[in-house]
């Protein structure tokens, strides 16, 4: 009983946190304010420490919505993790971690954001091994050793930034953009956030980290620690503009949307379709960002929290129902048998897809336009687009696979939605995935963009989306991955279907040779050489003496007695001589 | 990239998007053409914290927008008018900007050809 009150408690305690945060967006929106707070720590050589906090509309608003998916998790947690002997603990660990997300979210100082950081990377490693088992630790390794990359790249550009007598960025991003330390820091936060967001070449980990608790992955894994990093970079985004090394992020975001799109395709697994959807929106907030537009990323980071935030949620319940199966060809007609999860799965796919009126249709849409009014070249373009198609794809499969057909588990089954704490907890979200979307693009964007494009441009994404629709059917209903045409093209499935390699290239490519040669030290070193001339080697020292010392005590009265008689013969020596 | 394609013949003649108009703003035309009006003046821009990108020709109404959403926040449905009337005003810029550049390829075409011809 205790247990589970304490999903309510501080799941109304969070609720009422983000109603208080929307009130204090509205004041700082409507007087275009912004608090800044500071105090110095200490100073010394010219150089201050500084701890200090920032409200603006935009920390105010990403806290609004980090506590509002923390509140609605929680209480899903109450059922979903009911069977949980420590359930305290999982609580607490959420807690904390929402906690370091919203010290990175007010932070304008490169030592406090680090503390967030790295709070975010410690919790989420504890939270992605939280079932204890093989896979869940490989995962947990990995993802805690990509992001430790940028860990250490953040403290980098804290080393560099100490040029500057202080770690207060904000003061510097405008008036140092042209200095060569600038230049260096900047590139050591892309490569931070880049990490932090999972996108080439560190995108490996965000599908393994699915390892996790389905609330786990609704909260950390799609709304907040992957957009800590889209977040960083909003924050420096004053330093790239017209900055040339931008445009490497620009590309490897791109191509992060259009791998995981693919990949996406070739996947089975319900988490990770959802994962990897998850990581093409990255990309594609990464690469909107990279040209400039901080504030579309901004938008597309919000709406995309709410409604993949509420498709992990659908998930979780169809797992759980599912006896924790999680392969979706095991799925089928769940529609039937699961109509409110069906609808709120539905609601938020078609949000993903950017469905008019639905929350993705405002931020993607807007983004898409805003691609084909700048000045891009083909490439990227494509890259866009193509990925926009891919996204319906995946999905639309994903739905087929779902919705349509026959359940494919058992032949005795008894399916049915027992579970209202979990669908109370997804309303909430699927609300805010309806209508998110239209509330934020009036209150976001003081200045709106002017959109002026041919017919055939405007109508560019709507092609895309039903080019990718009808291929998302046709390949549930095509029976293409049978073994047969498999092995036709399995060169190229292998490569698209594993995401290019990338998890061989971060698991044996990168952390391998750390792990081995940490095996090797371990074996040869502190097992070995160390052990047998520190340790063990001042151990047999100190014994040896022991004894020898032990020796003497223990015959005390044999030695005083020894002595006594040579001192008497060597006296009786010296009286005869 | 959807500009780019509009823009994609200009190439012929070195011209760039972001490129500036380059000859006299009367060449080509029987009467003066009359400087464009400024409407917005600047203490309200810096005022109202409008960025120095957006303060263009149709400023003045970005401020009444800007005026509403004050009003009206968080409502800012309400204000879809005023909105709707400074997009209309960007539009017009943007169209008249694009002339401008279809017209500075223009008369670089010409002199192309006449230089040739020479």
């Amino acid at each position: 009983m205790w247990m589970s009150s304490i999903c309510f408690i501080w799941g109304v305690f969070f609720f009422f946190l983000s109603l208080f945060m929307f009130y204090w967006v509205i004041y700082l929106m409507m007087n275009n304010i912004v608090y800044f707070l500071e105090w110095e720590v200490i100073s010394f050589n010219s150089v201050k420490i500084e701890m200090g906090v920032l409200f603006d509309w935009m920390s105010m608003l990403f806290m609004m919505f980090v506590f509002l998916i923390s509140s609605v998790v929680i209480l899903y947690s109450k059922s979903y993790m009911s069977s949980e002997l420590n359930l305290n603990r999982f609580i607490m660990l959420v807690i904390m971690f929402v906690l370091s997300m919203a010290l990175l979210i007010i932070s304008p100082n490169m030592i406090s954001i680090l503390l967030g950081w790295d709070g975010l990377g410690l919790v989420s490693y504890c939270l992605v091994i939280y079932y204890q088992n093989i896979k869940s630790f490989n995962a947990g390794m990995l993802t805690a050793l990509s992001n430790r990359i940028g860990d250490v790249l953040i403290l980098m550009s804290i080393s560099w930034m100490m040029n500057y007598g202080s770690w207060n960025f904000y003061f510097y991003l405008e008036f140092m953009k042209n200095d060569f330390e600038m230049l260096v820091i900047g590139g050591l936060i892309m490569a931070a956030a880049m990490t932090k967001s999972a996108q080439i070449p560190f995108s490996s980990w965000l599908p393994a980290a699915m390892a996790a608790p389905t609330p786990v992955s609704a909260l950390v894994h799609s709304s907040t620690l992957v957009t800590a990093g889209v977040y960083l970079l909003i924050r420096f985004n004053y330093l790239f503009i017209d900055s040339y090394i931008i445009n490497i992020l620009l590309l490897l975001s791109g191509l992060t949307m259009f791998m995981a799109g693919i990949s996406a395709n070739y996947e089975f697994d319900l988490k990770k379709i959802i994962a990897l959807s998850t990581l093409s929106q990255l990309g594609l907030m990464m690469s909107i960002l990279s040209m400039g537009m901080g504030d579309l990323a901004f938008f597309h980071l919000l709406t995309h929290a709410m409604f993949k935030a509420l498709l992990f949620m659908c998930a979780g319940l169809i797992i759980h129902m599912f006896n924790d199966i999680q392969d979706i060809r095991y799925m089928g007609g769940i529609s039937l048998y699961l109509p409110l999860t069906s609808l709120c799965f539905n609601i938020a796919n078609m949000a993903l897809c950017g469905i008019p009126f639905l929350a993705g249709f405002y931020s993607k849409d807007l983004i898409l336009e805003v691609v084909m009014m700048s000045n891009l070249n083909l490439f990227v373009f494509f890259l866009y687009f193509i990925s926009t198609g891919l996204t319906v794809f995946y999905s639309f499969r994903l739905s087929m696979y779902l919705m349509v057909g026959d359940y494919n588990l058992m032949s005795v089954y008894n399916l049915y939605e027992e579970d209202y704490v979990m669908l109370k907890s997804m309303f909430i979200l699927l609300v805010m995935s309806v209508v998110s979307g239209g509330m934020l693009v009036w209150m976001i964007f003081p200045y709106p963009y002017m959109i002026y494009l041919s017919l055939n441009m405007k109508l560019m994404v709507v092609y895309v989306s039903l080019l990718g629709g009808l291929m998302g059917y046709l390949v549930s209903v095509m029976k293409i991955y049978s073994l047969n045409k498999f092995i036709i093209t399995y060169k190229l499935s292998s490569f698209l279907g594993v995401m290019w390699f990338l998890p061989n290239l971060s698991t044996y490519g990168l952390n391998y040779i750390f792990l081995s040669l940490g095996g090797k030290m371990f074996k040869n070193l502190d097992m070995g050489w160390i052990e047998l001339y520190s340790v063990r080697g001042i151990s047999l020292i100190l014994k040896k003496n022991s004894i020898f010392y032990n020796f003497f005590h223990m015959n005390n009265f044999k030695i005083y007695l020894f002595s006594f008689i040579m001192w008497m013969v060597m006296f009786l020596f010296m009286l005869i001589i | 990239m959807g500009q780019l394609m509009g823009s994609y013949e200009a190439r012929n003649v070195n011209l760039d998007m972001n490129d500036n108009p380059t000859f006299d703003p009367h060449v080509g035309f029987n009467s003066q053409r009359k400087p464009r009006e400024m409407k917005a003046n600047l203490e309200d821009l810096v005022s109202a914290k409008i960025p120095r990108s957006r303060r263009d020709y149709c400023a003045h109404y970005l401020l009444d927008y800007q005026v509403c959403r004050y009003k009206h926040m968080p409502l800012v449905y309400k204000c879809a008018h005023e909105r709707h009337d400074y997009l209309n005003c960007e539009h017009a810029d943007y169209v008249l900007r694009m002339k401008e550049f279809e017209r500075e390829r223009r008369l670089r075409v010409r002199e192309q050809r006449v230089a040739g011809a020479a």
